[in-house]
């Protein structure tokens, strides 16, 4: 769904943007894993050409094989994990879902009549030529301080920058309304 | 050497244990993300290729952990060939 798609209405809120973060967040584990596995696969060649050392085939046999097993795992548990990424905009909050299987589950809700500045970053060549970045929220937590959180991997991160901008009047028009 | 061989075939096995875990919990975690995305009225897309990636690790995990219980047995009876009588 895109920012410009007709909102989806429910009784609370409206839904805006529902979009997963962008795929680059699969490339470090991804190269982690190709790494792992080309050593386990250098092992185990090592296997079959050891000649001089006979003893010393089934450890490098079996450090080669617990490579490779842990590379497979690792790349799948990052891709189950990651592909639960998700980023919601609505017309009162920011949600961010973010899981790693067994180990972690985030649920960050950043309400819109909280925010007071929102900024859009970009570090590095590869974030401008795959159109991703990270999107900042300042919140105040007391008189003189602010603290300030981000969101990581969003696609588009100017469109969806913009489309939170343009919520944020609305939003601290309806808390004045509502008395929050 | 077979001690430590049994070893390696327990650990393949116990992967592959790890990897019907890691499914189960995908599929969980789906679930409460799909049932969350509902309470928001927001559009819910399944993925075909989540549940063919599923199948595809549960199918190379048990095809590791059997090619790892089982190539040093064919490695040991290939050098045996080789050795000169």
């Amino acid at each position: 769904m895109l920012p410009h798609d007709p909102p989806l209405t429910t009784a609370t809120e409206h839904v805006l943007l529902v979009t997963n973060a962008h795929w680059v967040r699969y490339v470090p584990s991804t190269i982690i894993s190709m790494f792992l596995l080309l050593m386990g696969i250098f092992f185990l060649s090592l296997t079959s050409t050891i000649v001089l050392l006979p003893g010393a085939a089934t450890t490098i046999y079996i450090l080669g094989a617990a490579l490779i097993l842990l590379a497979y795992h690792k790349f799948f548990h990052m891709y189950f994990s990651e592909r639960m990424r998700t980023i919601i905009i609505t017309d009162k909050r920011v949600i961010y879902l973010h899981t790693r299987l067994y180990m972690a589950a985030h649920e960050h809700e950043i309400p819109l009549r909280r925010i007071h500045d929102v900024s859009v970053e970009r570090i590095g060549f590869i974030t401008y030529l795959l159109n991703c970045g990270f999107i900042c929220f300042e919140a105040p937590i007391g008189p003189e301080e602010s603290v300030k959180r981000c969101i990581p991997f969003v696609p588009h991160p100017d469109r969806v920058g913009e489309l939170i901008v343009g919520l944020l009047p609305a939003a601290t028009d309806r808390a004045i309304m509502s008395g929050e | 050497m077979s001690l430590e061989l049994a070893l390696l075939s327990a650990v393949a096995l116990s992967s592959l244990v790890f990897a019907v875990a890691i499914v189960i919990e995908s599929r969980r975690s789906e679930r409460v993300r799909h049932a969350f995305l509902r309470s928001l009225g927001a559009p819910i897309t399944i993925m075909l290729h989540g549940w063919i990636l599923r199948i595809v690790y549960l199918i190379g995990s048990l095809a590791l952990a059997v090619l790892f219980t089982i190539l040093p047995y064919v490695l040991r009876i290939l050098s045996l060939s080789d050795a000169p009588a």
